[in-house]
């Protein structure tokens, strides 16, 4: 079995064995003279022992040179059985290529990508005849390059150069279970896996490594080995960009927030809006630190404008520019789903919010925000509430199955709800039906007080966008309402919003996915609050509906996902359908704006009487337009994820530790080398760990040695 | 309350030997206040008051009977001891370990002194022999009290030393040694423990009484050196040997050991006295066993 270097240039680090040798002789050259009185009793000991002390002296000095020679074989990557050897190697290659956005940061030579591609095109191009290689690229979703194992050469390393990196994260255990698919077909053993990738700390989930280890281990193992391309750089960027989370009008003032990475001092953010320059904000933090800015500016006009939170292109360029979407609505549509009026006491008091919401009547006027549309519970059509901006279901009783499962998909989906319950009749009704079913607990008593014993209320959450920015004597209105009836809520991990003065919640937020719902153990009618005749009830019910109404219809979606927009209400209110049914050739979706004409397929249906249309999972960051017959039907936006914007990089050594943790051991670190030694290299037993567990016992053996000498 | 001794170093630093020789019998008789040693005359010299603390062994209570007054016996003795000092000036003895301690020769040198005022204070005649190997100068034995700084003289003039050959200036000394009497041999005995123990024979043949003092340095004892080292012979500057102490340490005292047994075998053979000290041990157990010989003779 032949032996080869990783590092052969290392090896001249042999010099250093010279080192004991070179004490030795300068300790002779050094020694202390000492006079004695008589050296006749010396000179007999020495004598006897002179022969023994000489051999045991040198063997010392041959122990340390030893241990030397052999930490700096193991550090030049001694592997046996490599590309000199008589036998072909590796049979099988398989390359596991980190496509994830922090590869295409830029390094001294090119971009770490550049870096692996080399690496993995020289590994591939220099297989020997009869071996086959595939390669899984380690993005966001692994996917292989080749359709099935290929023969090695020059065609393969074409195919190769042509990957490109994503702008999505790297996941290191599915890129490794995709790798164990691939491994588990190979057409002959053994197999070298290859793992080239820039060891991004964020892309190693312990707990995935380990399914993927057993993954790999049913399909019948393969000698593993890691070749690290990175190197911790510092790079200014953008993490994460927050839009209000309620709607917006035209003139109003917004707020976006933008987690920043502070490259150098005094850096300079600037958010644009349609491609122009609304804001700019500099950071004081020190470079390497992350800081929150803030960009202040007015509500453009009614519609969808794209945003961009952007600074100075540094080494890691893909995070220096962020894109979001910003939608200012000219109208709200609410729907108010109540019970039957007439009869039960405590009904109607929906028509309290009716008119906070739209004093102009229901149909509202030309000028009003908020159009107000009410349903009794029975009389909720499909298509209702998906065509609704905001729902809020004001002592609704029972829901029935149907709507029920409406209100669910609706949460589930980016929708907001409101359900005011304070009818003692319908508590029962909730907790057994609605409230399980989002995950909540049901009301657990009925307070009732007396006038005198009337609840006061306390805001609990004043950040939150319901009351973010009223003053202070404005919040201090609000809690002069009183309440005399009202649920008890259990906890049920909910964000509570508005409580008593003895601690119930009046207002509590439950977020589901990106839907939310609030949950109001009231009703709004004189017997249980006199919250309706509170003169911060209108400011209020507006806020909530525009609380429900925003953010998360157009939040970001991470670069590997499918962009997907649901259709306004108006291009499909009242069609019937369900999942992909319909699907239209005519119906694309151009990728990213700026950015070479891209044209995609995209698929469009209905899901909850309301169409959607979605596009093909996308691995670059951007804005992603679906048009049809040459209408744009909407807009998406997806980002690169925050993590791959750190600079935290595992070395090799702690990446093998992991992977032997998660039960992969034996790893072997290569070291990128030239003339295709990389391949060799895997195919090749790694003997640095044998090295340097007999250096450890060489040392021991020393040491031993040198105290029964003492 | 106790006082420590005062160390050989400590005698050292005082640098005039008649004082340091003053001061160390001085302060050895006064520790012997409760010991067997009262003195060795017999013959009367004169009354003397005796004062509170004084021993009662010597009170005459005749005297007190007739005059209700304490008075004690004072004795003066006849000359009947001579004793000759051997001291060692070889090479060898020049040797002492750590600064802080007189070399063997100043050791010897001190301890010499000490025992010639000591034995002149007894009324024994004492003279002084130096060699190293051959006789490098005497002083013949006498009781007068210039004695003491004929001796002295000739301990400050110590010559400088060669290599140790004891044996035959042994011999060479006994030979000269008019009558019988006392010879203290101060000497590391670094010489071959035959060739030692023939000399010594010559003196007990010659019906001597002999005490050997063995002066050593605590590092020879224990070879307590760190690290490689060459070592030079003192007695023969030209020999050197490279050793790691630490490797030697146990064959050296082990070696080392059986010599001093053979030195304490030849000298328990000949019924010699050896006291073996070390430049670090108080002169007072050499002082003792004169004392302790001297009674016996007595």
């Amino acid at each position: 079995m032949p032996l080869s270097f990783l590092n052969p240039g290392l090896l001249f680090g042999a010099a250093a064995a010279a080192v004991p040798l070179l004490l030795h002789l300068l300790q002779r050259r050094r020694v202390r003279e000492i006079a004695f009185s008589d050296l006749r009793f010396l000179e007999e000991v020495k004598a006897r022992r002179s022969r023994a002390l000489g051999v045991r002296r040198w063997l010392l000095l041959l122990l340390r040179m030893l241990a030397i020679l052999l930490v700096v074989a193991a550090a030049a990557g001694p592997r046996l059985g490599g590309r000199d050897g008589a036998a072909p190697a590796p049979a099988a290659l398989l390359v596991v290529l980190d496509t994830s956005a922090s590869m295409r940061t830029e390094q001294d030579r090119g971009t770490r990508f550049d870096a692996a591609l080399a690496a993995a095109a020289d590994a591939v191009a220099t297989l020997p005849a009869g071996a086959v290689v595939q390669v899984v690229l380690a993005g966001p979703r692994p996917r292989a390059v080749f359709n099935g194992w290929t023969g090695a050469g020059a065609g393969a390393a074409a195919a190769l150069r042509a990957v490109t990196p994503t702008d999505g994260a790297g996941d290191a255990a599915a890129a490794l279970a995709e790798a164990a698919a691939w491994v588990a077909e190979a057409p002959q053993r053994p197999v070298s896996l290859l793992l080239i990738s820039d060891l991004q700390a964020c892309a190693w989930d312990d707990a995935a490594l380990a399914d993927a280890a057993r993954a790999l281990a049913a399909a019948g193992g393969a000698r593993l080995s890691l070749l690290a391309v990175g190197e911790p750089r510092v790079a200014g960027g953008v993490a994460l960009v927050r839009t209000p989370l309620r709607a917006l009008r035209a003139g109003e003032a917004v707020q976006v927030e933008a987690d920043v990475r502070v490259g150098h001092p005094g850096q300079v953010w600037r958010l644009e809006l349609d491609g122009r320059l609304v804001a700019e904000a500099a950071s004081a933090a020190s470079p390497g630190e992350t800081d929150r800015l803030v960009f202040a500016f007015a509500a453009p006009a009614a519609g969808l404008h794209r945003g961009l939170v952007a600074t100075a292109a540094d080494r890691f360029p893909v995070d220096d520019a962020r894109p979001f979407l910003l939608e200012v609505r000219d109208r709200l549509e609410v729907l108010i789903v109540h019970g039957a009026d007439a009869g039960a006491a405590g009904r109607g008091g929906w028509r309290y919010w009716a008119n906070a919401l739209a004093p102009g009547g229901a149909a509202g006027g030309a000028d009003e925000l908020h159009h107000v549309r009410d349903r009794g519970v029975a009389d909720v059509a499909d298509g209702d509430l998906a065509a609704a901006d905001a729902v809020l279901l004001v002592d609704p009783g029972p829901l029935g199955r149907r709507l029920q499962a409406a209100v669910v998909e609706r949460l589930e989906r980016d929708g907001g709800v409101a359900l005011f319950a304070g009818d003692p009749a319908d508590a029962g009704e909730l907790g057994r039906t609605l409230l399980p079913a989002l995950g909540l607990a049901a009301p657990t008593a009925y307070r009732v007080h007396g006038t005198a014993g009337a609840q006061r209320a306390v805001v609990t959450a004043p950040q939150h966008p319901l009351f973010d920015g009223l003053p202070a004597d404005a919040l201090a209105t609000l809690t002069r309402a009183q309440w005399r009836r009202y649920h008890a809520l259990p906890d049920s991990g909910c964000e509570v919003l508005l409580a008593t003065s003895g601690g119930d919640p009046l207002l509590a937020l439950a977020s589901r996915a990106r839907g939310r719902l609030l949950v109001a153990p009231f009703s709004t009618l004189d017997d249980a609050t006199d919250l309706a005749r509170n003169p911060m009830f209108p400011p209020l019910a507006r806020r909530l509906a525009a609380f429900l109404a925003g953010g998360g219809r157009f939040a970001a979606d991470e670069a590997g996902a499918a962009p997907a927009v649901a259709l306004p209400d108006a291009a499909g209110a009242g069609a019937e359908g369900g999942g992909d049914a319909l699907a239209g050739p005519a119906l694309l979706y151009r990728a990213r704006p700026g950015a070479p004409a891209e044209v995609l397929p995209a698929r469009f249906g209905w899901r909850g009487g309301r169409g959607f249309v979605a596009g093909e999972p996308a691995s670059r960051q951007g804005f992603y337009t679906f048009v049809a017959g040459g209408d744009t039907l909407g807009e998406a936006v997806l980002t690169m994820p925050a993590a791959e914007g750190e600079a935290a990089l595992l070395t090799a050594a702690e990446a093998a530790a992991r992977l032997a943790a998660a039960g992969l051991p034996g790893a072997g670190i290569l070291a990128a080398a030239p003339d295709g030694r990389i391949a060799a290299a895997a195919a090749g037993r790694d003997l640095a760990p044998w090295l340097l567990g007999l250096a450890v016992l060489v040392l021991l053996a020393e040491t031993r040695l040198s105290r029964r000498a003492a | 309350m106790t006082t420590a001794p005062i160390s050989p170093a400590e005698f050292a630093a005082l640098g005039r030997l008649d004082l340091i020789a003053r001061l160390v019998v001085e302060g050895f008789l006064v520790g012997l206040h409760r010991s067997p040693f009262h003195g060795f005359s017999s013959e009367f010299a004169e009354y003397r008051a005796c004062f509170p603390g004084e021993p009662v062994t010597h009170v005459d209570w005749r005297v007190y009977a007739k005059s209700d007054r304490l008075y004690r016996k004072v004795f003066s003795e006849e000359t009947n001891l001579r004793a000759t000092l051997l001291v060692d000036c070889s090479a060898s003895m020049g040797y002492g370990s750590d600064p802080a301690r007189p070399t063997k020769l100043a050791y010897a040198r001190l301890l010499a002194a000490s025992l010639a005022r000591l034995l002149l204070r007894q009324n024994d005649a004492v003279g002084l022999e130096l060699f190293d190997s051959r006789r490098l100068g005497s002083v013949p034995a006498r009781a007068v009290r210039r004695q003491l700084f004929e001796i002295l003289k000739h301990l400050d003039d110590l010559p400088a030393g060669r290599a140790t050959a004891l044996g035959p200036v042994l011999h060479e000394v006994a030979e000269r040694l008019p009558r019988r009497g006392l010879v203290v041999l101060i000497s590391d005995l670094m010489d071959s423990p035959a060739e030692v123990a023939d000399g010594l024979r010559h003196f007990r043949h010659r019906g001597h009484e002999v005490i050997v003092i063995q002066v050593l340095d605590p590092r020879e004892l224990d070879l307590d050196f760190r690290g490689e080292a060459r070592f030079r012979d003192l007695e023969r500057p030209d020999r050197t040997l490279r050793l790691e102490p630490a490797h030697a340490r146990a064959a050296y005292r082990e070696r080392f050991e059986a010599w001093r047994g053979e030195v304490r075998g030849a000298c328990r053979r000949e019924r010699i006295d050896l006291v073996e000290a070390t430049t670090d041990t108080p002169f007072d157990r050499a002082l003792l066993a004169y004392l302790s010989k001297r009674r016996r003779l007595a």
